[in-house]
């Protein structure tokens, strides 16, 4: 009996032996299906995203270097609607002129949108290949090794000594040309005729000197009781970029910068041109910030210092287009403005250098120069296409000479502090918060303090 | 319960001394009333109108000349309303096709973060794994970071996306996602405060669920897709909205992603209005607002649950 019940115990373990190992190798062939089906579902879903990526991708990308065609980046400052029609026409020329050669045109808002795109683009090593900005960026973006020079191609280029001095000084940094313009905007001296007949004044004779601006001002400015209703001369109070004040510091002789690269700014021209503008301004300004529209603009001013593309609108009015006039600003020693300027620049990481540089050459070949004057009223560059560009509109002359005599914002690193620090001296000045004295000793010791010296 | 019917026990007690007493208490309580009304109404009329001056503005600066814009004073009535600016903003740019792009882009975002971040957030919730909490709080330190500090990294992340653009196995040679769609949807699709909001949602559900669910024999997959997702409609809707308007007004990722007209979205073409000199404030106002017409549309529709999503996390039910 022992023995049966025995043997039936050893028969039951072995049943129950085989019985979980079945049940074990049912689980792992259970754990291997799940495994193989989750690697399955996974791959599966890898190759749909890849496809979808290099499907999407593919339709829209063209990269650096197809087999036969060299696709160059163009990325360039400014993104209105006028300007980039323009640059997608002279485009889609250079491209049926260099069957081999494409240009992937893009544009980015001025100020802070271009320079977070740029600085994101070079960061990720996607720098353009070609880029259209303006003076302000030139130094720093040398020394952070985004632009490369140009200067071997501008030595050899037809137009080298065609292109205004002033114009060409605002690409060249540190002896090497890295940049050409494209487009200038010099500060003009506008007026309005018809005020000026008003009060006795001959409209076709703006002032010329800093007295006459004076003077002039005094007899153009409209009071009601102590309150101007009219300026004689608008002048900003507060500006993003004070380049009003450059206008006279510049006409006085001085500058920003001298040869070694070092800020000048407390020096006796600026302190005149501070003299100057105190001895009158409280008596014939409507104060107004220059991020805001200009007093001119609105009717309310008779003289004024302005951006020649701001006064555009005006002078496209028909009602206003016979009462505004503009000149070259009224100056104490030499005849100078302030003058902006966006220029065509390498990338550092561009790697077909030829092509871009034949772009760039197309681009400023004497028609397209011409074509963008036309088409987008920016003044000429190239001293051999003044009178030509003379011809097409009445002012164009004063806009060419306020080009020639046009100074840009200083090529150094320290130039955008030097705006922020000019901008709060003129202000202290102009609010009298500070003696002028004072207010430029700060500005200088404070800049000095900052770049290290 | 409104404050009437709050106020009804209290006005209860006070009756039980006489009828004189209700009556007096009665007459103090509807003043109080009346001059809470005003008082509510006064203060809803006075951010309405500091709220909604902006939006007037906006729409009368649309309707102007720019020579009213100019005027030293400030014009709330255009003399002539210029609805001209509407057609004229329009023709200044492809807008057809910025609008395709931002829409497109948006949807796809919606669609596809709504059910990872759903996902995620209910991995988080419900299913205890190693590394949880770890993980979350790697995740919520992800919510800590300003986008501006990840977004080189990103660049280059999107940059470098292999077998995308030109690019190798390894994200060499080419540019990657950049100027694509997937380059606008990718960085978009998964985010931390997602995954928080819908982690909080479903912390909410009794365990009850999760237990009768494996009963009936349900993976965790389709407990989730099965009993969750249907369950989760008020917190899908909120987190779909902030993520829809979030999206359309997207503006430094597709700046620096796309470098082709034809790929801007709405909020980079709305720049375009700016040149050198000046700014086309009419055109600029129309175009606005026409782009925020889709954003008003779908809070019309939608706006409670926009106020679901905004409260979310400050009530603890």
């Amino acid at each position: 009996m022992e023995t049966r019940l025995e043997m039936k115990k050893v028969r039951e373990g072995i049943v129950n032996g085989i019985k979980i190992k079945f049940a074990n190798r049912l689980m792992s062939i259970l754990m291997l299906k799940k495994i193989l089906s989750a690697s399955l579902a996974t791959i599966m879903i890898l190759a749909i995203l890849a496809s979808l990526v290099v499907f999407s991708s593919c339709s829209i990308i063209s990269g650096s270097n197809d087999k036969d065609e060299v696709t160059l980046n163009l990325l360039r400052l400014g993104n209105d609607m006028p300007e980039a029609e323009y640059w997608k026409s002279l485009i889609k020329e250079f491209e049926s002129k260099n069957p081999g050669i494409k240009i992937n045109y893009d544009d980015a808002a001025i100020g802070e949108p271009m320079e977070t795109k740029l600085n994101t683009l070079f960061a990720g090593g996607a720098g353009p290949d070609i880029i259209g900005h303006g003076i302000i960026s030139v130094a720093n973006r040398v020394e952070a090794g985004h632009y490369q020079p140009i200067t071997d191609y501008f030595s050899k280029w037809e137009g080298k000594d065609d292109i205004m001095e002033s114009v060409l000084a605002n690409g060249t940094y540190k002896g090497e040309v890295y940049g050409l313009a494209y487009s200038t905007t010099p500060f003009v001296f506008a007026y309005r005729k018809d005020m000026f007949k008003e009060a006795g004044l001959d409209p076709e004779k703006p002032p010329k000197t800093w007295d006459e601006l004076r003077d002039y001002a005094r007899l153009l400015t409209v009071k009601e009781e102590d309150r101007i209703t009219r300026a004689g001369f608008a002048f900003p109070m507060a500006a993003g970029n004070f380049v009003e004040f450059d206008v006279f510091v510049f006409g006085n002789g001085g500058r920003f910068v001298d040869d070694n690269g070092m800020p000048t700014i407390n020096t006796p021209e600026k302190a005149e041109a501070f003299e100057f503008l105190k001895s009158f301004i409280d008596e014939v300004n409507i104060p107004y910030n220059s991020n805001e529209v200009n007093p001119f603009i609105k009717g309310n001013a008779a003289m004024t210092l302005i951006n020649n593309v701001a006064l555009r609108p005006m002078l496209e009015d028909p009602d206003l287009k016979d009462k505004v006039a503009i000149a070259v600003p009224p100056y104490n020693k030499i005849k100078a403005t302030f003058s902006g300027c966006n220029m065509l620049f390498m990338g550092s990481g561009c790697k077909y250098r030829d092509e871009a540089w034949k772009f760039m050459e197309f681009a400023l070949t004497k028609e397209q120069v011409l074509e963008r004057s036309k088409s987008l009223n920016i003044p000429i560059t190239r001293k051999s296409l003044v009178e030509e560009f003379a011809k097409l509109d009445p002012y164009n002359s004063v806009r060419a000479e306020c080009v020639e005599v046009g100074i840009g914002m200083p090529r150094t690193t320290w130039s955008p502090r030097f705006q922020t620090l000019r901008n709060e001296m003129v202000q202290k000045v102009l609010y009298s918060k500070l003696s002028i004295e004072e207010a430029l000793n700060e500005a200088q010791n404070k800049l000095m303090e900052e770049i290290g010296q | 319960m409104d404050r009437k019917s709050e106020r009804e026990p209290e006005r209860k007690a006070k009756s039980k001394p006489g009828r004189e007493v209700v009556k007096i208490t009665g007459i103090k309580a509807d003043r109080k009333d009346a001059v809470y009304k005003v008082m509510t109404w006064l203060m809803v009329l006075f951010f309405t109108v500091v709220i909604g001056f902006p939006f007037f503005i906006m729409v009368s600066v649309s309707l102007q000349t720019m020579q009213e814009i100019y005027l030293p004073e400030l014009v709330l009535f255009p003399a002539r309303p210029q609805f001209i600016n509407y057609v004229r903003a329009m023709k200044n740019g492809n807008w057809g096709r910025y609008f395709f792009n931002s829409g497109y882009v948006t949807l796809i975002v919606v669609a596809i973060s709504l059910f990872i971040n759903s996902m995620t957030g209910y991995a988080f919730a419900r299913i205890k794994f190693q590394g949880r909490k770890l993980l979350f709080i790697l995740l919520l330190i992800g919510m800590m970071i300003p986008p501006q500090v990840t977004m080189v990294p990103l660049f280059i992340m999107m940059k470098s996306f292999p077998l995308a653009g030109g690019n190798n196995l390894l994200g060499m040679g080419g540019r990657g996602l950049i100027n694509t769609y997937a380059g606008l949807i990718i960085p978009f699709i998964a985010g931390s405060f997602g995954v928080f909001l819908c982690r909080q949602f479903y912390l909410s559900f009794p365990d009850d669920i999760d237990n009768s669910a494996r009963i009936d024999g349900c993976s965790r997959f389709l407990t989730f897709t099965r009993i969750y997702l249907p369950l989760s409609r008020p917190v899908l809707a909120s987190l779909g909205i902030l993520k829809f308007t979030g999206t359309w007004n997207e503006y430094i990722w597709p700046l620096i992603m796309t470098n082709s007209d034809s790929m801007k979205t709405v909020q980079v073409a709305l720049t375009m209005f700016r040149d050198e000199a000046e700014i086309l404030w009419n055109q600029l106002m129309a175009a606005t607002i026409v782009s925020s017409l889709v954003i008003y549309i779908l809070f019309v529709c939608l706006q409670k649950y926009f106020i679901a999503g905004i409260l979310s996390g400050s009530m603890k039910e």
